[in-house]
């Protein structure tokens, strides 16, 4: 069986044998970091040495992908934030931005030369050269109401929400600006998935109809200048926002435990091919087009459960009809390799 | 196709009801909702207070606040019966799905408000029911819950210590040394940062220092993570944190204590607890 194939004739919506099991999101362990002699921060800031954290966990696990980078705030550093890139199990953030207001976001000239851009599409490079025809290579972006907080800070943009919703508009449009330009590029780049993260639009945070007026849209219009694959990330509780994730024209959404995968799946199939017959709405049968990534723990089960505790979920979310297998959200890094191994076996056993 | 078989296959959410305002009334307004109906007080200035709360109007509960304290009212009873009121009322319809998190921070900004007006009156620091510390974890900058538990803390009558976002386990424990707080929260946001919690135990525990209770949360923490460790107290909700605090003052709980009753001591059903 060829990966690659496996996992992009899942997300094209075709009958495969084996479900792909793999991640959308941060990838990078400890453990492996020692294993390959590549550690955080200087794989964030160096090509080769992202290229062989983001595909160590392929080597040292069998996980089917290779995914960079390891932070969601390459975007925001090369709009202008200052980032404190951490240490070896502690992520990259945000430490200060420049910005106030929703009209001080504008999209540097050469956006696409600032920060780790430049490392990230470099990375891809290295990755193609090596596993352009076994694994699919996940390429990792923020979602422009995401960095909209990064930008602003999420507790001002939650208030304005609110109080000033038409400027919150204006700032995830300039940010959406800056998103499709690096979608771009990094199409350009040519890998085989971008999965777009969006955390801060989790319905822990903001109101689900909120998501579809305001986060929708500009999702939607980035989904259109993605020329890879494309799978929609959003952690939290995201039951309430499953219809609109599913809706937005991303190949596949990733959710989290939080999620019932079966009850998800079953609420999507119904809201299938819809014909709209004077003002009357009616259901034509037939499957959404968004396939379901997902969704064992990356907090409890992978972090701190054993290898036990990892089939069982593992076992579960197959029977619940997930369609890729992936952690529920970024892994801790301090998340043993052997219970990633597990997450591969167990899939293995189930199609024993 | 029987109509039973088309409704199942049916999106119920694409489908457009026409609301009949004639035969189920006007739509219903967050004050008449039957949990918040039994919370509301209903005499005056404490109503209109609770309401400007319930409504996130920060102006006009400053405006009733301060109208309040001139007309006489005890500053005291304006944060229990009017502020606190209306913010349990919110805590309620964010409970039910209602309100969202911006809805908490705006009405907390509006009860907050008028905490201060009323302190300054008070001119108090020395009469809070206790001390607690705040803290979020190291290299987590994710502070909103933390900002609303202190919030709240605050609100109920605790001087609430608040160490900010990215916090040291050394001043952690440095600032437990100094203040001997009754409880002491650590929130986190993400999976790479909430492994602090049991560092900052251990750390404590190295020193010889005890706290009641340490309150664990935010987005990533689950039960069992806070669980595996001794001293913690995982909470659910940031409007739980006084009430935790509460039943280690006035029933001198300890973190054991409020694991096995966190329920009943919160005053409502928790399904993480359940």
């Amino acid at each position: 069986m060829n990966i690659k194939n496996n996992v992009l004739k899942v997300l094209s919506g075709e009958e495969s044998d084996i479900t792909p099991v793999l991640s959308v999101t941060q990838i990078a362990i400890v453990e492996a970091m020692e294993k390959t002699d590549v550690y955080w921060p200087e794989a964030h800031i160096n090509a080769d040495m992202m290229a062989i954290l983001g595909s160590s966990l392929h080597e040292l696990a069998g996980l089917e992908c290779a995914r960079i980078p390891f932070c969601l705030t390459v975007e925001a550093e090369a709009m202008g934030c200052t980032v404190d890139l951490g240490s070896i199990e502690r992520t990259p953030q945000v430490t200060e931005t420049p910005f106030r207001t929703a009209s001080d976001i504008e999209v540097p000239t050469d956006f696409l030369n600032k920060g780790r851009i430049p490392v990230v599409l470099e990375a891809i490079k290295r990755l193609k050269d090596e596993y352009g025809d076994t694994i699919p290579i996940i390429v990792g972006m923020t979602g422009p109401f995401t960095l909209t907080g990064h930008l602003l800070g999420v507790e001002n943009m939650l208030r304005d929400m609110k109080m000033r919703p038409g400027d919150i508009e204006n700032a995830v449009d300039n940010s959406l600006d800056a998103c499709m330009d690096y979608a771009e590029a990094i199409s350009e780049a040519e890998p085989d998935i971008i999965c777009v993260a969006e955390p801060t639009a989790a319905p822990e945070l903001i109101d689900p109809l909120q998501f579809k007026t305001i986060v929708k849209p500009r999702l939607e219009d980035l989904a259109n200048v993605i020329r890879t694959k494309k799978i929609l990330h959003i952690c939290g509780s995201s039951q309430p926002i499953i219809h609109d994730m599913a809706s937005i024209g991303y190949d596949a959404i990733s959710v989290e435990e939080n999620v019932d995968i079966a009850k998800a799946k079953h609420d999507l199939e119904k809201g299938g091919k819809v014909l709209r017959v004077g003002g009357k709405v009616m259901n034509m049968g037939g499957e959404t087009s968004s396939k379901i990534v997902g969704n064992i723990s990356s907090t409890q089960t992978l972090f701190r459960g054993s290898i036990e505790d990892v089939k069982e979920e593992v076992k579960k979310a197959l029977n619940a009809g997930v369609d890729i297998l992936a952690p529920s959200c970024g892994l801790a890094p301090r998340s043993p390799i052997a219970n990633i191994k597990a997450m591969v076996d167990a899939r293995n056993e189930f199609y024993d | 196709m029987k109509y039973e078989e088309l409704e199942e296959r049916m999106d119920q959410n694409a489908v457009h009801v026409r609301y009949n305002v004639e035969i189920e009334g006007p739509a219903i307004k967050p004050e008449d909702d039957d949990d918040v109906v039994s919370i509301l007080p209903t005499e005056e200035p404490f109503k209109s207070i609770a309401l400007a709360v319930l409504y996130e109007d920060r102006d006009a509960s400053l405006k009733n606040v301060q109208k309040a304290l001139n007309d006489g009212i005890s500053p005291i009873e304006i944060i229990n019966n009017g502020l606190m009121k209306g913010m349990d009322a919110v805590n309620v319809l964010y409970t039910k799905g209602f309100y969202f998190l911006p809805d908490l921070m705006l009405a907390g900004d509006g009860m907050m408000e008028g905490v201060k007006e009323c302190e300054k009156v008070l001119g108090h620091k020395s009469e809070t029911k206790g001390t607690a510390v705040s803290f979020v974890a190291e290299g987590d900058p994710h502070d909103i819950g933390k900002n609303l538990v202190v919030m709240f803390l605050r609100a109920g009558g605790y001087e609430a210590i608040d160490m900010g976002r990215d916090v040291p386990t050394t001043e952690v424990v440095k600032a437990v040394k100094e203040y001997k707080p009754i409880l002491l929260t650590g929130t986190a946001l993400m999976t790479t940062t909430m492994t602090v919690f049991p560092k900052v135990v251990a750390a404590l525990q190295k020193e010889g220092l005890e706290v009641p209770a340490i309150g664990c949360g935010g987005g990533a923490v689950r039960k069992d993570f806070v669980e595996s460790f001794p001293m913690s107290v995982y909470g659910v909700e940031a409007y739980h944190a006084p009430r935790l605090a509460d039943a280690i003052v006035k029933d001198h709980k300890n973190w054991k204590d409020l694991r096995k009753e966190y329920s009943s001591i919160v005053g409502e059903f928790v399904s993480e607890y359940s």
